[in-house]
């Protein structure tokens, strides 16, 4: 059921803009795969030429290995919701639901039990006479996502559908990608320039950067081994420094910064990073103790947490996330403090 | 802002300016159809004790300005059908071209700024070339140029309404060229077909001055009625502004009552 992506040298130019530039990606049946980058990156060009709305200029895509490059979209076993929705609105919830299986010549009769099912999926049962624009913002996302599921598709596109939305309701529809993803068992393709949605409900991910893939991995191999110093601040690694050294001890890696040792845990790769970022959830400051010597240069309140801004001897900056009631007393801007690196805190960057 | 938000001096002001507009526009023809229930000659507003359908009686018998009336009312037909359709394709056109639109929408538009006196001179001029005698197809043709940029610049108003992720949706829901339109566009479009219609019908209806060049032994009613007027009126064609009037006003109030009907 669920289909198997395979996409070999695919780029595309739009006069002397290269949107693509040519790439191989294999996204496997049944996964949720994540295209994340920022506008201009090429991941909505990608999304559409998996979708047959455009055409590659070079290179081919192959739906469990048959080839569809010049597929149009309306024979395509593959649906999208998009990013406007693009709910009919001259049309009742039940006849957008509807609509793609009367495009295939059902019966009536098929059609309204399997309308009454999609909507009941997405927990809008009863909604079939509904009026589009009586919808609240969240029902016409469920709507769009109805349409799409009704016709059992083995791959589904989602191009940034979430954009748009306020943050709670975000949240919930997120929560409901990965219920139906789990729950249909279909390819989900989800596109966004949101790195908590991809790390969220990704099997594996893709970081577009420029018309290019940067990395492809899981959500974890991205965090905790960024391919490169682009993806670890798209990922939110924004201290990234080149220590002293870097040697082998084992298994762990030796970290020389600052003049102190610190230990990178299980790194299995033959050649060694150059530069390690460090997580800003994994400091803690201190007046005085262990750690780096390191100057507050700003402190801002989160909520939740402050975000530090740190200053260290020869310029580097490093930013820490610290815990409310984890912040010691009388810690402000230009106040000396030690900064202690717990377990995990540091993560090579390869190139 | 709810209704009444403005001072009540800016209020009577509107009032005002609004009664004086509608009493310009409906006075003259409200004024025309009392004279057509006058059964004297001179034109004027009949008594209350002396109102009459004599002329509209004797409309029935004047033969050439029901021929006319017939001529304008096939070829208003016949110029709304293909008006409408051709414009409904020119719109079509437009949302599938990209830079060459603004190129397209002039050349569609250009009719509506020549002057009807050439426009209809150069027409007779080539239909002559080719040798083709007037008839009211000729007439037809002359109106068509003149009801097109109307109808086309009324329905691609309407087609703002279509989005180009519905016709992105409905291709990815299995739907081809055809049934796009048919299910997405067309429906979404209707009030602007709907305007494309009456625009091209009056057009039509009312032209003068392409006709005089065009139209063949059969006179359409703008000239015939013009053609009376010159030579004396009979009051019959007070009676046929009156019918038509009220026909209209009949029409419209249909239109609404559907319209009103289709919403609530």
């Amino acid at each position: 059921m669920a289909i198997g992506i395979d996409l070999h040298g695919v780029s595309r130019v739009f006069g002397a803009v290269t949107a693509l530039a040519p790439l191989d990606l294999a996204i496997r049946a049944g996964e949720f795969f994540t295209l994340l980058g920022s506008s201009g990156s090429g991941k909505s060009t990608l999304i559409r030429i998996i979708g047959g709305f455009d055409r590659p200029t070079t290179g081919s895509v192959a739906f469990d290995g048959s080839d569809v490059t010049h597929l149009p979209a309306n024979r395509r076993n593959c649906n999208t919701v998009f990013q406007d929705l693009a709910l009919f609105p001259h049309m009742t919830v039940a006849q957008n639901v509807a609509y793609g299986l009367r495009t295939r010549g059902e019966s009536r009769t098929q059609a309204e039990s399997k309308v009454r099912d999609a909507l009941q999926l997405v927990d809008l049962a009863g909604f079939e006479g509904r009026n589009i624009a009586h919808l609240s913002g969240g029902q016409r996302q469920r709507v769009a996502l109805a349409r799409s599921l009704v016709l059992e598709p083995g791959l589904l596109l989602l191009d940034e559908p979430l954009t748009g939305l306020d943050e709670r309701l975000r949240q919930q529809m997120r929560d409901e990608f990965g219920r139906l993803h789990r729950k249909i068992g279909a390819t989900f393709i989800l596109v966004t320039h949101n790195q908590d949605e991809a790390m969220s409900l990704s099997d594996r991910m893709a970081i577009m950067h420029r018309g290019g893939v940067e990395q492809v991995g899981t959500p974890d191999e991205i965090l905790n081994r960024p391919a490169n110093e682009f993806v670890a601040r798209f990922i939110g690694l924004e201290s990234i420094i080149t220590p002293e050294s870097i040697e082998r001890a084992g298994t762990d890696l030796r970290v020389q910064i600052a003049g102190q040792s610190f230990t990178l845990a299980d790194y299995a790769r033959d050649d060694l990073p150059a530069k390690v970022a460090i997580r800003p959830d994994r400091i803690t400051l201190s007046p005085d103790g262990a750690g780096l010597p390191l100057v507050i240069e700003e402190i801002r309140f989160r909520g939740l947490h402050y975000d530090c801004r740190l200053r260290g001897p020869d310029g580097v900056t490093l930013g820490a996330e610290i815990a409310s009631d984890a912040i010691p007393e009388g810690l402000e801007p230009g106040a000396q403090v030690r900064a202690d690196l717990h377990r995990g805190a540091l993560i090579p960057v390869l190139a | 802002m709810h209704a009444g938000f403005e001072r009540w001096q800016i209020r009577a002001c509107i009032w005002a300016l609004t009664l004086v507009a509608l009493v310009i526009v409906y006075l003259p023809p409200v004024y025309l159809l009392g004279v057509s229930f006058n059964p004297a000659l001179q034109p004027a507003l009949p008594s209350l004790g002396n109102i009459s359908l004599k002329w509209y009686q004797a409309l029935l018998h004047e033969r050439g300005l029901l021929r006319a009336l017939n001529e304008s009312l096939l070829i208003a037909a016949v110029v709304t059908l293909v008006s409408t359709v051709a414009a409904i394709a020119a719109a079509l056109a437009y949302l599938e071209l990209g830079r060459l639109r603004n190129a397209w929408f002039l050349l569609v538009i250009l009719p509506m700024f020549v002057p009807g006196i050439i426009q209809g001179l150069a027409l007779s001029v080539v239909f002559n070339r080719w040798q083709l005698a007037p008839f009211w197809g000729t007439v037809a043709l002359g109106h068509l140029l003149w009801a097109l940029p109307f109808a086309f610049t009324v329905v691609l108003t309407s087609m703002t309404s279509v989005r180009r992720s519905y016709l992105l949706a409905a291709a990815d829901l299995g739907a081809g060229w055809w049934r796009r339109t048919c299910d997405i566009v067309l429906p979404l479009i209707l009030p602007g077909v709907i305007g494309a219609i009456v625009f091209s019908f009056l057009l039509s209806f009312n032209e003068f001055a392409r006709s005089s060049y065009l139209v063949g032994r059969q006179n359409t009613l703008p000239l015939d009625m013009f053609g009376k007027m010159n030579s004396g009126a009979s009051p019959t064609i007070y009676a046929l502004s009156g019918l038509i009037l009220l026909v209209s006003a009949l029409l419209v109030g249909v239109v609404l009552a559907m319209a009103a009907g289709r919403r609530g």
